[in-house]
């Protein structure tokens, strides 16, 4: 960290209880317009710790689908450009919006309406090839070594903006395992025991930030869906710095008690699913 | 004078028309949008040879491509322009003869007959329903071994080379894949190139079918090549330098001549010119086509049917109508088109009939659900109209013996993850397993739908497992 960073951090870890009144670790916003919730919710937790001045940030939506917003398969657009536009105003140099997607990368950027919206925000919306993959070690509990995109390692933030989606496997896919379209490789593997290796991936990237999108949820078939049926409207985005908290909170919007994997990544420190939320 | 600008303006023609061939190529495929325009396949919508064929062998014809007959029309009229002032093979064959300094060597007696005797063994296999002359059309073999060969390799040098410098990477494909055949077309085309150093046009000149049919329409042209006897002094130069065999001096084949004013330049007295007239007074000199041949020819078509046809189910495009070989032209537009390339050609153990004709392959990649391009772009209809809902294309089968959760215990589900059916054609089922150390447990297992799953191959693509665990076989209702 450096020295400008911990005084900033530490200003408003001193400032922040003062404001508020109370210590809050995360700040749900509630409203119509999914761009209107995002800059409101950013604004209440404070645009300034999204970047410092000259950060190369790393936006990560959920591009993992060839499908269209109202799917609810990839992030909101407006959410991804309200943050983008927040980062740039906490002073980024530049910010990089990208994924390694399930689908062809080209037909989920457009269509997802991630990379137009992303690019109207001023970012540079990138395709990554395999010759980005660098491998790397992981140190985790079941992810020993894998292959990383070599951008999400040269940025010097990653802010995770995931939406909130039924899985068939892990239960629902969250801020956690939105981390493995920073990955290359074979990710099927990572399924023999998703819920471990997504803390492990969480651990070894540490986005700064969440926000996380549940202005549309799919409940059900996910990750993929398609159904109109299966989307529910919420309306509301979290922002926090908690992983946990976030997955914790987004894991109830689906009607989940207590994920495996919020569990384990409460055991292993990285974060508290009890986190306090300032609703707005 | 006169003759030579207009040499020169078919060489502009020919240069426009190779860059416009080769600008619909690059614009061939996803860009944003889920409607391609159909003209993005103009030149083999206008393709007389190609779409006659599809029309004939197949006896339906697209409307889009009813503009073939203004190809026929403007060949009645003008002869066989196409070949001079547009065609970007026939472009790419005088590039190749001009830059490489082909000597002016010539046959005795050019054996300008055998691509009649081509055209008839196709046209007559297509009465009975073969497609396959689409293999030989030029515009689809330039068009094949650009989209299979030629921009696959050029794409992996702009990538080996934006290791030096890194700005090429912006233009290297985002996901590029490799095609069956690459290599076959590719030579084909090389083949076709180096034929220009035995004589100037080889191929145009004694292969080219297209160019046999265009030659069977141009015979009473009205753009009629004339030679001012007063003023010639017999030196015989125009045949000479004739890239098409059509000997001017010795008695003009207007069914051969490209109409490119070569000789009317060259002239030292200027005494060719062209006089546009209707008139057939001119008796025509004649290719030496024997009876015999022909009916040996027409025999040869007839008999080679049971050796071409092959009755093997295989998957298909989306939206592939029935009698598929023989509406498809081999053209490769929906090969390139395909974001996922998962439309390869089929190479010749599938049989001749179905050689070079698109395939689903779905062990090197699968139809994305929501994609429609490969429907406008096939300028015959080989590609029926379909919506995501309407695909059907196969269905996938769990090789229960080999998936990770049936056969050793693991927890997989990586199919029922990516299948795009908006209501899952992979079901998950707890099953009792049994894993390799013994211990039993319940798991989540995949099960296939029979009528939920479009066939799209995703699953197939996206097994961990090897051999894969699931795969997608033609349907059958």
């Amino acid at each position: 960290m450096k020295r400008r960073e911990f005084l900033k951090a530490l200003a408003a870890s001193l400032v922040f209880p003062l404001v508020s009144g109370e210590n809050y670790q995360g700040v749900e916003a509630y409203g119509d317009d999914p761009y209107e919730i995002t800059r409101r919710a950013l604004k209440a937790y404070g645009i300034k710790k999204l970047a410092c001045r000259g950060d190369v940030v790393l936006v990560k939506p959920n591009i993992g689908w060839d499908r269209r917003p109202e799917q609810a398969a990839d992030t909101n657009p407006e959410v991804v450009r309200a943050v983008v536009e927040a980062a740039y105003e906490a002073g980024a140099k530049k910010v990089l919006v990208l994924d390694n997607p399930c689908n062809p990368a080209k037909r989920t950027y457009y269509r997802s309406g991630i990379a137009r919206a992303a690019k109207r925000a001023g970012a540079e919306v990138l395709f990554l090839r395999e010759g980005d993959l660098v491998k790397k070690k992981i140190g985790g509990e079941f992810l020993k070594e894998w292959e990383v995109y070599r951008q999400a390692l040269e940025v010097d933030r990653i802010i995770d903006v995931p939406i909130v989606k039924h899985h068939s496997l892990a239960g629902a896919t969250i801020s956690m395992k939105n981390l493995m379209g920073l990955i290359g490789g074979r990710r099927g593997y990572l399924h023999r025991q998703i819920h471990t290796a997504i803390v492990d991936l969480t651990q070894f990237f540490r986005p700064t930030l969440y926000v996380v999108d549940a202005y549309r949820v799919l409940k059900a078939h996910g990750p993929v869906g398609g159904n109109l049926a299966d989307v529910a409207l919420k309306k509301r985005v979290l922002v926090t710095s908690d992983p946990v908290g976030a997955d914790y909170w987004g894991a109830k919007l689906l009607g989940l008690a207590e994920p495996p994997w919020v569990k384990i990544g409460q055991e292993r420190g990285l974060g508290r699913k009890d986190i306090k939320i300032l609703r707005i | 004078m006169k003759y030579r600008l207009l040499r020169w303006l078919r060489r502009a023609s020919q240069i426009f028309f190779l860059g416009l061939f080769v600008y619909l190529f690059l614009k061939t495929g996803f860009f944003g949008t889920d409607r391609v325009s159909p003209w993005l396949s103009l030149f083999f919508r206008t393709d007389l040879y190609a779409i006659s064929l599809s029309a004939l062998a197949s006896r339906t014809l697209q409307v889009l491509s009813l503009f073939f007959l203004a190809m026929l029309a403007l060949t009645l009229i003008f002869g066989r322009f196409f070949c001079g002032w547009v065609c970007p093979l026939g472009t790419l064959n005088a590039l190749f003869s001009y830059v490489f300094r082909v000597k002016k060597r010539r046959y005795k007696k050019p054996p300008l007959k055998y691509k009649y005797l081509l055209l008839l063994v196709i046209f007559v296999g297509g009465l009975y329903g073969l497609g396959f002359g689409g293999i030989l059309d030029p515009l689809s073999i330039l068009f094949k071994a650009m989209a299979l060969a030629v921009h696959p390799s050029g794409n992996y040098i702009l990538e080996k080379m934006s290791k030096f410098l890194p700005f090429l990477g912006n233009y290297t494909l985002v996901e590029p894949h490799g095609f069956y055949g690459a290599l076959t077309w590719g030579s084909l085309l090389l083949a076709i190139l180096l034929l220009n150093l035995v004589e100037e046009r080889f191929w145009c000149k004694y292969i080219c079918p297209y160019g046999a049919l265009l030659s069977l329409f141009s015979k009473g042209n009205t753009l009629k090549l004339k030679i001012d006897w007063d003023r010639c002094t017999r030196c015989g130069i125009c045949d000479a330098v004739c890239p098409a065999s059509a000997t001017p001096f010795t008695g003009w084949k207007p069914g051969e001549c490209y109409q490119c004013f070569r000789c009317h330049s060259v002239c030292p007295e200027d005494a060719i010119y062209t006089s546009p007239s209707l008139s057939l007074q001119q008796k025509p000199a004649p290719v030496n086509l024997k009876r015999r041949e022909v009916l040996l020819a027409a025999a040869a078509s007839l008999l080679t049917l049971p050796l071409v046809r092959a009755e093997r189910k295989v998957l298909r495009p989306p939206g592939a109508v029935k009698d598929f070989t023989s509406r498809c032209i081999r053209c490769g537009e929906c090969m390139k088109g395909c974001p996922t390339s998962v439309l390869q050609p089929m190479g010749i153990l599938w049989g001749f009939e179905n050689y070079g004709t698109p395939r689903l392959a779905t062990e090197l990649s699968y139809c994305e659900y929501d994609c429609l391009l490969c429907q406008y772009l096939c300028p015959t209809g080989a590609i029926g109209k379909f919506t995501p809902k309407t695909k059907k294309m196969g269905v996938a089968r769990v090789d229960r013996s080999i998936c990770l959760p049936f056969a050793y215990g693991k927890e997989c589900i990586v199919c029922e993850e990516h299948c795009p059916v908006p209501s899952k054609a992979i079901k998950l089922i707890d099953v009792d397993t049994i894993t390799p150390d013994g211990k039993r447990f319940k798991i989540k297992a995949p099960v296939v739908k029979d009528d939920l799953c479009i066939g799209c191959g995703i699953c197939e693509n996206k097994c961990p497992q090897s051999p894969k665990a699931i795969r997608v076989y033609p349907w059958e209702e």
